[in-house]
């Protein structure tokens, strides 16, 4: 185990005044980092400024409370205290013996496990850009983001310290799974987490991501996943998104496959005030296969607002999308996504699914399932429903002796099920479905 | 195969496709400013609040942007100062068929309205460029109480009946071509059904685009008392001229208690129409509105029929075909707005895209808080024909509470190469095949349509192929 816990803490007295996130350049450090790399980032923050924030009228933002994303509160995150350290450190438990496992705080990191087999990578981003630095440039940010969030993707880029990186030899099948804890704290701070995992040629690995909060603090998060699988891959990466609940997130996630490659995501969105996700997946080579999962269950205020892409562009691709949202009390879901099958993707199979299960009569769920066809012999198809739960149901339940309110909270756990159920790994699966079932106990108790 | 399949599932179109030379008494001339809506108050002889309504309108046009953030660039090839607003004869309606003009009969003549009108009509209107040329209701109809008559008679003669309801379901605000449409609008049809009268006959609309770059903008207000019913119906033809013509109609129905509007459009413009209408019906307590589109022609339509459902147990319904040929953009969708408990939508749509057709469906349902026992139903579906044809789909739904059902399916196929083999081996030839699979596809919705139209569309829809397996 590397202890990186002794690093010296920056003193709180350095830290930037309130509010300069979006005023004042960061400090980019070009410490024995590519030079493609900084001038990316240095650009990013031009783009950043001269970009106009999502404003009324821009349909990638409709229904979205645009209120929620004013940035002018935040700060950059400053490196924790080693009590706080210590605590995330602590508190970073995910299945046993993960084949890696690493620890960030603030961007910084804080612990980490190094891989303890042959044919996988796990690095810092900084690190990783002085030893990668060839095959990172080919992936790394190499799509722009065109689901409403440009502003915020360049900040990501101008703004990124952290992040890991993630490589997976040709034809190493990794069986255990690589864990990434991320944390957020301070007063309005802000993190700018950044997964990269690259797989090789029939390889196999799964990678889980915690996003979490140490504190109950406002803070803003912007997160980019970058999931390439080459010919033969397989990707499993799953997202647990666990901000507390003053914490406004923005998280980018595209993934691009190769020739026969499978990449499955499977986001459960549970915390922050507000979290927006934009996927984007690419159905490449021929034969390749995009699964994308996500189950938000929102209460109180919260806003979840997920815009995703099914872009096929090569012939004989196949992608799924299955996004469910369950809602309580004035919570808001938006879900909009689009298959676009381009000219000459021919023989596609592209689905598309979104569930809500109202449970409230102040919640609100809105969704826009589109499709853009414009290829020949494809098999495409999209459907959306938002409802309450089935009085039936609920009846049968109850003639087993099963009360009402327990009836509800097990028909409701048994609509995310299907969600979790995709990831395909037992103790993943019951890792998550632990955290979907903790969020529903805590909403009991109120 | 693309190539030979453009011109293979076709409608016909030469039937429209014929022109008379203008002979116009009155022309308001190209481009659009005050001086034009003045020149339109004037010879309409317009009351004043209808002039003042006109001016704000235009005020309203010019100040909204093009809505080109979420609809097609092809919006910005609209020269609005290359189009002529208003243009007619300056004579009176006829009511006798022999008193129509010559060519204007002809016209008429050669689409067969008088013959339809004998057969199966309480009442038509025949409209030729700006204004009516022919209207006629069946004395049964008329002396029931039923007043249909064409907008400038009506708001001059019965303002008491059709001012309290003329611009409130459509605001002039609501678009930029809804504004466009109040500031210049003539012709159109204005229908009252008196309480508890249920018209057994559908009453019809002829609308005839005559002369080149001009934009017609007819306004229809049809308002159903108390337990009456009424069907109408409206089809469009325009021929082919060298530069693009604009038609902008506002269409509002009211529907109050308990009565029930049917209203059906059968849209054949010639492909290089702007066809930009905006259609909203109000459904009071128990009340049903119906829309029965059908769209086949035009350059451009964007076109998506709503109902607000403002009373208890309201039903509103969009039943929606459109053919979108190479050169063909259809945006056509629905507007479903519930606004009161137990109210229930059904927004039915299918869609062929043929060449390099596009076919849209937007869609909005929309169930606010605090409401009960509220259900939408959506299905669209899209058919492609050749490997270049395209096809989108974009509802937006949103629900606010727990008490609400809705479902939304859309699904995109071919005619399978399988299907047409299977047809031609049992002897079909393989144009036969296809245009079996077709009118298959479309068939259910097809029956919704009067018997006199559904014929005709099956027709319209002439599937003689060869080698157009996509």
């Amino acid at each position: 185990m590397t202890q990186v816990l002794d690093a010296p803490p920056s003193s709180p007295a350095a830290s930037t005044p309130a509010g300069t996130l979006t005023t004042v350049p960061p400090q980019w450090s070009h410490d024995g980092l590519p030079a493609w790399f900084t001038s990316r980032q240095e650009e990013a923050w031009q783009a950043f400024l001269a970009l106009s924030p999502p404003a009324r009228n821009n349909e990638a933002w409709r229904f979205a409370d645009l209120k929620k994303h004013d940035l002018a509160a935040f700060e950059p995150g400053v490196d924790f205290e080693r009590a706080d350290a210590v605590a995330a450190v602590t508190r970073s438990v995910g299945i046993p013996s993960p084949v890696a496992k690493i620890v960030l705080g603030n961007d910084r990191v804080l612990d980490s496990d190094a891989p303890t087999i042959a044919g996988i990578t796990v690095l810092p981003l900084a690190e990783a850009l002085r030893t990668h630095g060839d095959l990172i440039r080919q992936h790394f940010m190499a799509r722009p983001a065109t689901l409403g969030g440009e502003k915020l993707y360049a900040l990501h880029l101008a703004a990124l310290s952290g992040g890991v990186f993630i490589h997976v030899a040709d034809n190493a099948e990794i069986a255990r799974p690589v864990e990434i804890h991320q944390w957020l704290g301070g007063l309005n701070a802000s993190a700018f987490p950044h997964t990269l995992v690259i797989a090789g040629r029939n390889s196999k690995v799964t990678v889980v991501d915690y996003f979490q909060s140490l504190t109950s603090e406002p803070g803003f998060a912007c997160g980019v996943t970058d999931l390439v699988a080459a010919d033969g891959a397989k990707i499993t990466y799953v997202a647990c998104q666990r901000w507390s609940r003053k914490v406004h997130s923005h998280h980018f996630c595209t993934t691009t496959t190769g020739r026969d490659a499978t990449v499955k995501s499977i986001f459960l969105q549970l915390g922050a005030a507000s979290s927006r996700t934009e996927s984007l997946c690419l159905a490449g080579g021929a034969g390749s296969r995009s699964e994308m999962f996500n189950l938000a269950v929102a209460e109180g205020d919260q806003e979840m607002d997920c815009r995703t892409r099914q872009i096929h562009h090569q012939p004989h691709t196949f992608s799924n999308l299955l996004f469910k949202n369950v809602l309580f009390d004035r919570a808001r879901t938006i879900f909009s996504g689009l298959i676009l099958v381009e000219e000459g993707a021919h023989f596609t199979d592209a689905y598309q699914t979104c569930r809500n299960l109202v449970l409230s009569p102040d919640a609100e769920a809105n969704a826009l399932p589109g499709l853009e066809i414009n290829a020949d012999q494809v098999k495409c198809s999209h459907g959306s429903t938002s409802g309450p739960l089935s009085e039936d149901e609920i009846f049968y339940l109850r003639s087993r002796g099963i009360s009402g309110d327990a009836a509800r909270q097990l028909l409701a756990f048994g609509f995310c099920r299907e969600v979790v159920e995709a990831i395909d790994h037992p103790e993943l699966e019951a890792a998550m479905s632990s955290m979907v079932e903790e969020k529903f106990r805590r909403m009991r108790k109120r | 195969m693309s190539t030979d399949t453009q011109n293979a599932v076709d409608i016909d179109r030469s039937r429209g496709d014929f022109h008379f030379p203008e002979r116009h008494k009155f022309d308001a001339g190209y481009g659009l400013s005050e001086k034009t809506v003045d020149y339109i108050s004037d010879v309409k002889n317009d009351p004043d609040w209808v002039r003042e309504f006109r001016k704000k309108a235009l005020k309203v046009f010019n100040d909204k942007p093009m809505p080109t953030n979420w609809a097609t660039k092809d919006l910005e090839s609209i020269n609005f100062d290359e189009i002529r607003y208003y243009l007619s004869d300056g004579e009176a309606p006829k009511r006798s068929w022999d008193d129509v003009p010559e060519d204007v009969k002809r016209t008429f003549d050669r689409l067969g309205i008088p013959e339809q009108e004998r057969k199966f009509l309480a009442g038509v209107e025949a409209q030729y460029d700006s204004e009516a040329a022919y209207s006629n209701v069946q004395k049964a109809v008329s002396d029931q109480g039923v007043i249909f008559s064409n907008s400038s008679d009506a708001l001059k003669n019965h303002p008491e009946i059709f001012r309290p309801w003329f611009g409130k379901v459509i605001p002039t605000g609501d678009n930029k071509f809804s504004a466009l449409n109040s500031a210049v609008f003539s012709g159109g049809s204005f229908i009252y059904v008196p309480k508890g009268v249920k018209v057994k006959h559908p009453l019809q609309a002829y609308f005839r685009i005559n002369s080149e770059r001009f934009g017609q903008f007819e306004r229809t207000l049809i308002i159903v008392d108390e337990g009456a019913e009424v069907m109408y119906m409206e089809g469009c033809t325009a021929p082919k001229f060298e530069t693009s013509t604009l038609h902008s109609a506002v269409v509002e129905l009211v529907a109050l208690k308990g009565a029930k509007i049917q209203y059906v459009t059968v849209q054949n413009w010639s492909s290089n129409v702007f066809n930009l209408v905006t259609k909203r019906g109000i459904a009071h307590e128990d009340a049903e509105v119906r829309w029965i589109d059908c769209n086949i022609g035009s350059r451009l339509t964007m076109k998506y029929p709503g109902v607000i459902m403002k009373g208890r147990r309201a039903r509103g319904e969009v039943i929606s075909i459109a053919l979108a040929n190479t050169g063909q953009h259809q945006d056509t969708g629905a507007k479903m707005i519930h606004a009161a408990d137990e109210t229930t939508s059904n927004v039915v749509s299918k869609s062929i895209s043929i060449g390099t057709g596009r076919a849209t469906y937007r869609g909005q349902v929309h169930i606010p808080k605090h409401l009960k026992g509220c259900k939408n139903n959506t299905e669209c579906d899209a058919l492609l024909i050749n490997s270049s044809s395209r096809t989108d789909t974009y509802p937006a739904i949103t629900v606010r509470g727990n008490e609400h059902a809705t479902q939304h399916e859309a699904s995109v196929s071919q005619v399978s190469a399988e299907q047409i083999f299977y047809m031609q081996q049992r002897g079909l030839s393989e144009g036969q095949a296809m245009s079996l699979s077709v009118n298959g596809f479309i068939n259910d919705l097809v029956r919704e349509f009067p018997m006199e139209y559904s014929v005709e569309l099956k027709r319209l829809i002439d599937l003689e192929m060869e080698g157009s397996v996509g």
